[in-house]
């Protein structure tokens, strides 16, 4: 029983990856009608950010939460400048190309530099140890990613549904060139979208870097299962895109603990029936 | 075929629109082959015609909105035939465009809130639920859950909140019932009182007679006539062959 | 939405031709090869990915869809061709047989999933899909994992073409490639080629003409797996290996840049990208991951920049079509 809720635990943390990651892409598909292929690799910058903090500042995990999410998100905002905006009015799977060759230069030169193992990350004090909850042992860590990423998503989320600001980001998903006639400047608008997707993915990856090593490929397996845990959640919903993200998190888990072949593939498989029985997606937007 | 309008020559009122030459493509398609016509400050200028004609491509240069445009359009003075949109809606111009553009994602009050304020002078709250008491009850409603004729109200009524005194409507009756159509010409017609200028595109040439003080007719790309309200009688012939009514 | 190759190339009157008169160029240069002191080995390699990339050029050059997933169809009928040479001990003809017939199968059953959505999503989808096979092939026995199925043996064709000697091989390979590059660019002329293209070009248009979209969709999608499974089982022989890397989603990748740089859409393109993108990973072998970087950033420069590919640019400059 132990072995089943501990699981469910991992389930739960991977499951929060997914969200922030497949939240960062629906927000950024939204505005930006790209799929970024490069949030893999953002995610891993997040974690080597944290990194490279910690190792030639002293700077540790709590300034790392605040910095990474600070550093790789202007850098996607620098790509986004200088890349991602000629890409204005060509056809979407030109987005799906561009950020692809963007996660490999990012990716290859983390490579050449740190080869394919990883950098260990460790975690910070205040979190390290133990609980026992009775009917299983919570590391204070992995509930404290849990936790933590549970509300960052839902802050995204009130900040998008809730706010002003979101509302501006809203209409500018709906009606870019109606929302720049009222005198909204919708290019610099799309610029901090990008940057707040790809925030969101490093912030990702400074909460694993502890848990999962610091390496250059950590993100691009992990891309993957988000692309269908996208497919599956459909990306018309800030919330449906949560939820989706820890729900199959959670199956992930148990289906290690039933049925452990199937987990690297379980997601895939729903992936595939979901389509089969919904092609829209759980929460039905067209692309 | 640039017939100078009649309209243009005699007004004593500041100038606040002046289109020259105005041509624009969308893509390839050569839509506007040379527009001239102006608007001053108080009028209510409606342009006429056929669909297709024109109008709407002609209002959506002026916002800075079609890709591809040449010529010349002066607002206040200032050239802007190269000027971005969100630039053109800070100097104090605003766009309610003919699909109205109330946003499906955004309830009633978040779309009344979303044209930033671009200059001093816009309508309060209040002033607007003055105007269109029925929004007050649907604020927390699906923007696009309105029926027509509100959402027409809507779309009218958050460019007023944002200080632009220079309006531009894209076909405000289309499709809506007489009740509310009437509705709309009263609402046009205290807007004019209150100072704003208005640059109106119809269909309904009945209905911007009842509120525009000049009219240009536009046909193929081009302002082929215009005239004043005063003139309207003497021309009504003219009118049945342009818009084939 | 602009089409991915929006650039369309006239089609002159004399496109067929002039295609016909490249092709011949090709074929008689191809044969040339083992009398020039080329490498065949190199030849050989480039011209299995040249027909992989024909074939994934296929779907998207005139179906309109980018598939991220070919390489399950390279891997797959690698896979299986490896599996009934080695183990099975068939002979060579009916290893590619076995090979080709795993990935037409396999192609049926992703197509009948993928071709639900369009766009990007179908792309997320060939990707996932790929992913999925990839940690099934991880697990299965009989790929032997990380491994892979090694020393594979090359047989004796038809009972008398031993394929040990590089150049019988290479002429058998050859052989293979024009058969598979021939029915591709019979297939692109074909009235269902030209439905295709109008589907590529305006589906809505193409639905109300009645035509079933989807039908032709699939079929095409079936033709494109089932020859990029021809041209893996045709690389068993030259490799004598299947492993993991064949099913991994960098190899889509890579023949998505391959068919890039030379040009989406066009008929010689693909070719050409392979042979650029197996001669740079030759030469740059021992530059070990600068080979990614430099792969994406050729993804970067030619989406960016170089939108036609050498072919397109060339056939662009030249007003034909190539």
């Amino acid at each position: 029983m132990q072995a089943l809720y501990a699981q469910l635990l991992v389930g739960l943390i991977n499951g929060s990856f997914y969200a922030l990651l497949s939240l960062g892409l629906a927000v950024i598909f939204g505005m930006l009608n790209i799929i970024n292929f490069a949030h893999g690799a953002l995610y891993m910058m997040g974690a080597f950010c944290a990194y490279f903090l910690l190792s030639l500042t002293g700077l540790g995990y709590w300034w790392a939460l605040i910095v990474a999410p600070i550093v790789v998100g202007i850098f996607g905002m620098v790509l986004e400048r200088t890349l991602l905006k000629w890409l204005t009015g060509l056809d979407h799977l030109y987005g799906l190309l561009l950020t692809f060759g963007i996660a490999l230069i990012v990716q290859g030169v983390f490579q050449n530099y740190f080869g394919s193992s990883g950098l260990p990350y460790a975690i910070p004090d205040e979190l390290k140890g133990g609980m026992n909850l009775g009917f299983m042992f919570l590391p204070v860590y992995r509930g404290w990613v849990v936790v933590f990423s549970l509300i960052v998503c839902i802050a995204t989320w009130f900040l998008i549904e809730k706010t002003q600001l979101g509302a501006y980001l809203r209409a500018a998903t709906e009606n870019p060139t109606l929302v720049r006639a009222f005198g909204i400047n919708v290019p610099r608008m799309i610029t901090l979208t990008y940057g707040l997707g790809v925030g969101l993915a490093a912030l990702a990856g400074v909460l694993s870097a502890p848990i999962n090593q610091v390496r250059p490929l950590m993100g691009a397996d992990l891309i993957i299962v988000v692309f269908a845990v996208v497919v599956i959640g459909g990306m018309g919903s800030i919330m449906g895109s949560i939820i989706t993200g820890f729900a199959l998190g959670v199956i992930e888990g148990l289906t290690k603990y039933f049925y452990p072949e199937a987990s690297n593939t379980v997601v895939f498989v729903l992936m595939v029936l979901v389509l089969l029985v919904k092609p829209t997606g759980l929460t039905g937007r067209a692309a | 075929m640039a017939r100078a309008p009649a309209a243009n020559a005699a007004s004593s009122a500041a100038e606040v629109l002046s289109v020259q030459n105005l041509e624009a493509w969308y893509g390839e398609s050569h839509i506007l082959h040379g527009i001239n016509f102006n608007v001053n400050a108080g009028e209510v200028v409606t342009l006429l015609g056929r669909n297709g004609a024109g109008k709407t491509t002609t209002l959506k240069s002026v916002m800075g909105i079609i890709g591809k445009r040449s010529g010349s359009i002066r607002f206040n003075n200032s050239e802007i035939i190269r000027t971005s949109s969100d630039r053109i809606a800070r100097m104090g111009v605003a766009f309610c465009p003919e699909e109205r553009g109330i946003f499906a994602s955004l309830d009633v009050r978040e779309n009344l809130l979303l044209p930033p304020t671009v200059k001093q002078g816009g309508l309060s709250l209040e002033q607007i639920f003055d105007l269109f008491p029925n929004l007050k009850e649907r604020l927390k409603s699906q923007g696009t859950k309105l029926s027509g004729g509100e959402q027409q109200m809507l779309a009218i009524a958050r460019i007023l909140r944002t200080g632009a005194n220079f309006l531009m409507l894209d076909e405000p009756t289309e499709g809506l019932a007489p009740v509310i159509i009437q509705q709309i010409g009263e609402t046009i017609a205290r807007l004019k009182k209150q100072g704003f200028t208005i640059l109106l595109v119809e269909q309904n040439f009945r209905f911007a007679s009842t509120v525009a003080d000049r009219f240009y007719i536009v046909e193929h790309g081009r302002i082929i006539d215009g005239f004043a309200n005063s003139e309207l009688q003497a021309n009504m012939d003219k009118l049945h062959t342009y818009l084939g009514v | 939405m602009s089409a991915l190759t929006d650039d369309t190339l006239p089609i002159t009157q004399h496109a067929m031709r002039d295609e016909m008169i490249v092709f011949a160029l090709m074929a008689v240069l191809l044969a040339a090869v083992p009398f020039s002191g080329i490498y065949p080995f190199f030849v050989m390699q480039a011209l299995c990915f040249a027909l992989v990339a024909c074939a994934f050029n296929l779907l998207i050059g005139y179906g309109g869809l980018l598939s991220f997933g070919h390489a399950m169809f390279l891997g797959t009928a690698g896979y299986c061709s490896a599996h009934a040479l080695k183990v099975w001990g068939l002979e060579p003809t009916l290893g590619i047989l076995v090979g080709t017939a795993a990935a037409c199968l396999l192609a049926v059953i992703t197509g009948y999933i993928s071709i639900r959505r369009q766009g990007i999503y179908f792309s997320m989808i060939t990707l996932a899909l790929s992913q999925l096979l990839y940690f099934i092939y991880l697990q299965t026995p009989f790929t032997h994992g990380e491994d892979g199925i090694q020393g594979i043996p090359q047989g004796k064709m038809l009972g008398f073409l031993d394929l040990s000697k590089p150049t019988i091989l290479y002429y058998v390979v050859m052989v293979g490639f024009l058969a598979g590059f021939l029915l591709i660019f019979r297939t692109i002329n074909s009235p269902f080629g030209e439905v295709l293209k109008a589907i590529r070009e305006n589906e809505p248009r193409a639905i109300s003409l009645g035509y079933k979209t989807d039908q032709y969709k699939l079929l095409a999608f079936i033709l494109s797996g089932t020859i990029a499974g021809f041209a893996g089982a045709l690389k068993v022989f030259v490799a004598q290996n299947a492993s993991l890397t064949d099913v991994h989603w960098s190899m889509s990748g890579e023949i998505v840049l391959m068919t890039l740089v030379g040009g989406l859409g066009t008929v010689f393109g693909p070719v050409v990208g392979a042979f650029v993108i197996i001669a740079m990973q030759q030469y740059l072998a021992g530059f070990g991951q600068w080979v990614t970087v430099i792969q994406g950033g050729i993804f970067v420069a030619c989406v960016l920049l170089f939108r036609r590919g050498l072919v397109g640019e060339i056939a662009h400059l030249l007003k034909r079509s190539l």
